[in-house]
């Protein structure tokens, strides 16, 4: 700031006053800080900064003002030079060994003729200007309201960078709880990931044990199975040759005792031999049956065509005295056991033949018809049919659902076409109502072609 | 003729059948697969051709203990001298039975059935094998 070392302008004897601003509120006030020992050179300051309407405070002495120092922040301290006791220079010095205070701009207020000591000894102190007594009010006006304004600013920037501290502060915090957050949520999610990896390892470990708990079960039946029909077989087997003595017997006393014989004792004996052939046929049959099962399946592409005509041919022959009708229909090429499946159709057909005895004009077909996406083979009569209420025995060894006076056979038949039929993979069953006839069904599994195409889609497995 | 099984039942029922023709004479009866090899080769007790002679014709069981049908059917091709005509008669149901015994030397598989029905066909064999070989034959050479 220059000194003003110029006499004062006639012609601002009576400056025009500039409007002054607006008193600006309390909390922005900025305080001024008056140094002076004489009453009225303050209270001549006063007057003139008062315009500017900020905070004036005032000192009387070096040590008023450095108490005054102490409690506030002022934006600018006008100092009177020429004071008692601690001088303005004095006062000033200690005033910028205060850290609160080193900065805080300082008007030294001196009379003219003083001038070149007081530069001197002032500048050193830094932020100093001078204004010479007698004060011109403008020019004290200006220079305290620039400064005013200058401490206005620092004042706001302050508190803007204290603002931004804190919101920076408060970001801070906020990222850091955030951060905490979201390492807790990772951490949850970690280990939800890591029970459901285990959860899942566990589940597969139980998928591969209930496997092999199932493979394990499932050859323990087969071995089952096999000793079952092991056990069959054997038995039937050992069964046969003591049957037959028996019938030996029976035969030889009526071959070689009949004269000596009474009736009744011969009829007792004839039926003893018809019983004994019945049993002899049911373990034949059982024989049959249990071997079925032992047999190696061998899957040939076989014309079913062929096998019917040829069962249907035989049956023919032996029935030649009935009145029988025959439609076959044509039926798919497929890769099954022929020697097995012509048994099943022998029984069919013949069981066809058997329970049509009683219609004048019987009537057997034989044809395939599709079932969802499964083609399968049928076999129909017009014969006595049975009561689907005993539709579950159908299948059962020796299990028979009419009397033997009225229809002979072991009960056999049918049990031997279901172990086969299952032996392909494939599934039989039964429809019929009493005296309307009986249509039996069987699929072969995965050998049987699509529906609507005569060959074979698919080989068979193994 | 030779009989050879196990089961008295059934030595009893071919004895009856063979009754009901005089041409056929039963010389001996044996009970194992062993005994018929010793009878046939004249070891033992068997020596004695007089006792009993050396059969035109034998009816061999297949399920005998100590050597069975087959072994005895085995033990004959390895032999040299005149061998009987063999009629295998078995109560088993083995498809593959027949078709093993006549492979092994068997003039004829019979399975035993009732009396009536293997008869007949019985006594056609007989007669059939024992033209076939030539007989009139008189009574068996002994082996050494």
């Amino acid at each position: 700031m220059s000194v003003d070392k110029q006499p004062p302008d006639p012609s601002d004897a009576f400056p025009e006053r500039a409007p002054a601003p607006a008193a600006p509120p309390l909390a922005d006030r900025a305080n001024i800080l008056i140094v002076d020992d004489r009453d009225d050179k303050r209270m001549a300051m006063q007057a003139i900064v008062a315009d500017l309407g900020e905070n004036i405070v005032m000192a009387s002495s070096g040590k008023e003002a450095l108490r005054r120092l102490l409690h506030d922040e002022f934006a600018v301290i006008l100092l009177d030079v020429n004071m008692p006791g601690m001088d303005g220079f004095e006062t000033a010095f200690i005033i910028r060994e205060r850290k609160s205070s080193e900065h805080t701009p300082i008007i030294f207020v001196t009379a003219v003729n003083d001038t070149e000591t007081h530069v001197s000894r002032g500048y050193s102190l830094g932020a100093v200007d001078y204004i010479l007594t007698p004060v011109l009010p403008e020019v004290l006006r200006t220079k305290v309201s620039v400064l005013v304004e200058l401490y206005k600013k620092n004042r706001l920037l302050k508190r803007q960078a204290e603002h931004l501290r804190q919101g920076r502060d408060e970001l801070e915090l906020r990222v850091k709880n955030r951060t905490a957050q979201l390492a807790d949520a990772n951490e949850a999610l970690r280990e939800e990931v890591t029970a459901r990896q285990q959860a899942e390892t566990e589940l597969r470990l139980l998928n591969l044990e209930l496997e092999q708990r199932i493979f394990e079960r499932t050859s323990q039946l087969a071995a089952s199975n096999q000793d079952l029909e092991a056990f069959t077989y054997s038995v039937a087997h050992d069964l046969e040759a003591p049957l037959r003595q028996i019938q030996g017997y029976a035969e030889i006393m009526e071959e070689e005792f009949s004269s000596l014989l009474p009736p009744e004792a011969k009829q007792y004996l004839e039926r003893m031999r018809l019983r004994s052939e019945n049993m002899r046929l049911m373990l034949e049959d059982l024989l049959n049956l249990s071997l079925i099962g032992k047999q190696e399946l061998k899957r040939e592409r076989t014309n079913l065509n062929v096998l019917v005509n040829d069962v249907a041919a035989t049956l023919k022959a032996d029935n030649s005295s009935r009145q029988i009708e025959w439609k076959i229909d044509d039926l798919p090429v497929v890769a099954c056991d022929p020697g097995l499946m012509k048994l099943v159709f022998t029984n069919l057909l013949s069981n066809a033949v058997k329970y049509s005895r009683l219609r004048q004009n019987a009537v057997i077909e034989v044809g395939q018809e599709a079932h969802g996406d499964e083609v399968s083979i049928f076999v129909r009569d017009n014969g006595v049919g049975f009561d689907m209420k005993n539709a579950d025995r159908l299948f059962g060894v020796f299990q028979r659902l009419h009397r033997t006076e009225d229809f002979e056979g072991t009960g056999v038949g049918l049990a031997i076409v279901a172990r086969i039929v299952r032996k392909h993979g494939g599934r039989v069953w039964g429809q019929a109502a009493p005296g309307k006839g009986a249509v039996f069904y069987f699929t072969l599994g995965g050998t049987m072609p699509e529906p609507g195409n005569g060959t074979i889609s698919a080989i068979a497995k193994s | 003729m030779l009989m050879a099984d196990d089961s008295e039942d059934d030595r009893l029922f071919l004895r009856i059948i063979l009754k009901g023709n005089p041409r056929l004479a039963l010389v001996g009866e044996v009970s194992d697969g062993e005994e018929a090899i010793a009878y046939l080769s004249g070891a033992g007790q068997f020596a004695d051709r007089e006792r009993f002679p050396y059969p035109d014709v034998m009816f061999l069981d297949l399920k005998m203990p100590r050597r069975t049908g087959f072994e005895v059917l085995g033990w004959l091709r390895t032999q040299s001298f005149e061998k009987p005509v063999v009629i295998v008669v078995s109560g088993s149901l083995l498809p593959e039975d027949a078709p093993k015994s006549l492979a092994l030397g068997a003039a004829a598989y019979h399975r035993k059935v009732m009396l009536k029905q293997e008869r007949d066909a019985l006594f056609r064999e007989i007669e059939e094998s024992l033209a076939a070989r030539g007989n009139g034959r008189s009574a068996a050479q002994s082996a050494s």
